[in-house]
């Protein structure tokens, strides 16, 4: 298919996701960029972890994004007694006819909602982040397919670290981006709290279906990416295990750099991004806007950047200023 | 004669009575009359952070007594953290909280004589062995770097900069004693140094001229025109346009004329990215916008920042 035609198509389907957004946008002030995020995860079938404060939307926009898509959603408020079983499912002896029944767990939903997954020990967070990956959950010698889209938002508290159980780094490599939630602008707090006192909850029609969102994401394994795109990804990505072999006097603040599944996500969520902007093409401005969400949580700090206060959105900068583009 | 005798002898008399009334008086000044007072560290030696007894031990003059609360001198340099008293001793609480010498001062502790007088035991100062906590080899402890309480950065890293700095600034001076004096033996030295706007016409003019558009290469064309405007905005305007995208490039422009080598770049990015191709009539026009916009842009430069060029990012 030419250049050409891909972008039309692109174009036609992307409308479509934007029309999600714009449904959502109807309901969350402000916040754009998670919005866009989730799209995109939505878009590459890749998991989320959202990093912010309490109160800053995350659970309504995620709830909405379900009813945008008109998808079925499920929270799941993650705590210390929380068991494997209470989200995957179980099965339970029915002694009227004396068999084994399943009762599927919150699992079974497209759109869930892991609230505070710090907070579950880590068998339970092992049980999600398993399922997220394989798509598949089995109780018993059953094994029964998770649904289409299957979508994992998971929010973190970034203060309030007492009691909780830090994701391990294999199992945070799982989520395809980490998203960080900042605050609203004043303007858009204005907004709010003037929703706020209208109350009630804004009823919103969905804006697009499952199937929409499986041809978008078949459209999308159509856009282009350029050979030296991915020298630039692949680059970016090994600076941030051998900076010192691009110039960069960062080596000794980095422990882990990111691995290569930061490399196939980060083309993806390029992808992605062209996509949302109507093209049929990446850029190096898709990849650089994509980066940091991508590679913060694969990039594991050292003892000297913790002491020094550095984070690694501040070392994925410097990666971002250092190497050339194509 | 008797009367000599006898004067002499009254004499005698009343200093043997001078000697026995202040003999005692004397004697007590020196001996304490009978007091005795010692002090010892227990344990000998301890590490920093570590408590340890001073103990001082006393035997009273006969019918002395200590007031009530026991006045001790000499350790008033010491972080005392409690006094116990016993029988014949006083256990003094300290922390250690030094390395190198750890030592009291002379020591007195005041007492009242039986006559009601208060006195004073003396003993000499009493020192203790401070141990280091870092181990045997306490110089080759490493400390941890904390943020804002142990720098993470040595002093010597603080120095360097300086130090360095300071070099330049001789190497500096050296070279230009050399150079001016190099330069009045060879007139036209100073036209050594390349302009970027020369680099880049020269380097574009090159890859006309290797005519790789022609031959097929259309995409490897654009990235090397892109790259060559792009290390020469750099060298014009001093940021890091190799490292920033079309997009970015956009945002760090002021000057109006570059505008026009925005939209050749834009252009530039949808051969390279968007695999679009070109006419060829489409790529000499873009070649002659950008050597029009390197003409126009690199006399001004060199007026403005004279022969040398700037010395701010890299030369095409």
């Amino acid at each position: 298919m030419e250049l050409q035609e891909i972008t039309q198509q692109i174009e036609k389907e992307s409308l479509v996701i934007r029309q999600v957004a714009a449904a959502i946008e109807k309901v969350i002030v402000g916040q754009r960029r998670l919005i866009e995020r989730m799209l995109i995860g939505l878009l590459c079938d890749g998991h989320l972890l959202i990093e912010g404060l309490p109160g800053l939307a995350k659970t309504t926009a995620v709830r909405t994004l379900a009813k945008a898509i008109r998808t079925t959603f499920q929270r799941i408020q993650f705590t210390p007694d929380l068991l494997p079983a209470d989200i995957l499912g179980t099965q339970f002896y029915r002694p009227d006819t004396c068999t084994f029944e399943i009762r599927k767990g919150p699992i079974f939903h497209n759109i869930i909602l892991a609230d505070e997954i710090n907070r579950a020990p880590a068998k339970v967070q092992s049980a999600l982040l398993e399922a997220m990956q394989e798509r598949q959950i089995t109780i018993g010698e059953t094994t029964f397919p998770l649904a289409y889209p299957f979508l994992v938002l998971a929010t973190q508290n970034p203060i309030e670290q007492e009691g909780t159980y830090p994701l391990p780094e294999a199992q945070i490599d799982r989520f395809m981006l980490k998203i960080r939630v900042d605050y609203p602008s004043a303007e858009e707090e204005k907004e709010i709290m003037i929703r706020a006192y209208a109350g009630g909850d804004r009823e919103m029609p969905g804006a697009a279906d499952v199937e929409r969102i499986r041809s978008a994401r078949e459209t999308m394994k159509l856009i282009h990416m350029e050979d030296r795109i991915m020298d630039y990804i692949v680059r970016l990505v090994a600076a941030t295990r051998r900076p010192e072999a691009f110039g960069l006097d960062i080596g000794p603040m980095i422990s882990y750099g990111a691995s290569p599944r930061a490399s196939i996500w980060l083309g993806m969520a390029a992808r992605a991004h062209a996509f949302l902007s109507g093209r049929g093409y990446v850029t190096p401005q898709d990849v650089k806007s994509m980066a940091a969400d991508v590679l913060r949580h694969r990039i594991i700090l050292s003892y000297e950047a913790e002491a020094e206060g550095k984070q690694t959105d501040d070392l994925i900068k410097m990666a971002l200023e250092r190497i050339e583009v194509p | 004669m008797r009367g000599a005798t006898g004067r002499r002898f009254r004499r005698l008399m009343l200093m043997g009575l001078l000697l026995w009334g202040l003999g005692p008086a004397a004697a007590g000044f020196g001996r304490q009359e009978g007091g005795l007072l010692e002090a010892r560290f227990v344990p000998e030696e301890a590490p920093v952070g570590g408590m340890v007894e001073l103990i001082l031990c006393y035997r009273l003059p006969r019918g002395a007594k200590l007031p009530a609360k026991p006045r001790i001198q000499g350790i008033q340099n010491l972080s005392v953290e409690g006094i116990r008293e016993g029988s014949g001793e006083i256990r003094i609480r300290i922390l250690v909280d030094r390395l190198g010498q750890f030592k009291t001062g002379p020591l007195s502790l005041a007492y009242v004589s039986a006559g009601g007088k208060t006195e004073w035991l003396r003993a000499e100062p009493a020192s203790l062995a401070v141990l280091s906590n870092l181990g045997e080899r306490p110089g080759e402890a490493e400390l941890k770097p904390i943020c804002t309480i142990i720098p993470t950065r040595s002093r010597l890293f603080k120095t360097i900069p300086w130090i360095l700095s300071g070099l330049a600034v001789c190497a500096a001076g050296l070279g230009l004693f050399f150079w001016m004096k190099r330069g009045r033996h060879r007139p036209g030295a100073s036209q050594a140094r390349v302009l970027p706007h020369v680099v880049a016409e020269k380097e574009i003019q090159e890859l006309l001229s290797e005519r790789i558009f022609e031959k097929g290469h259309v995409k490897e064309f654009y990235f090397r025109l892109s790259e060559i405007l792009r290390r020469y905005l750099e060298a014009l305007r001093g940021f890091p346009a190799a490292e920033y995208t079309t997009q970015e490039i956009g945002l760090a422009i002021r000057a109006p004329e570059d505008r026009q080598l925005l939209g050749l770049l834009q252009e530039a990015d949808l051969v390279k990215f968007a695999d679009l191709c070109p006419a060829p009539a489409k790529k000499n026009d873009q070649a002659a916008q950008a050597l029009q916009y390197i003409r126009k842009t690199g006399p001004a430069f060199e007026r403005e920042h004279g022969p040398q060029g700037s010395q701010q990012g890299r030369t095409p």
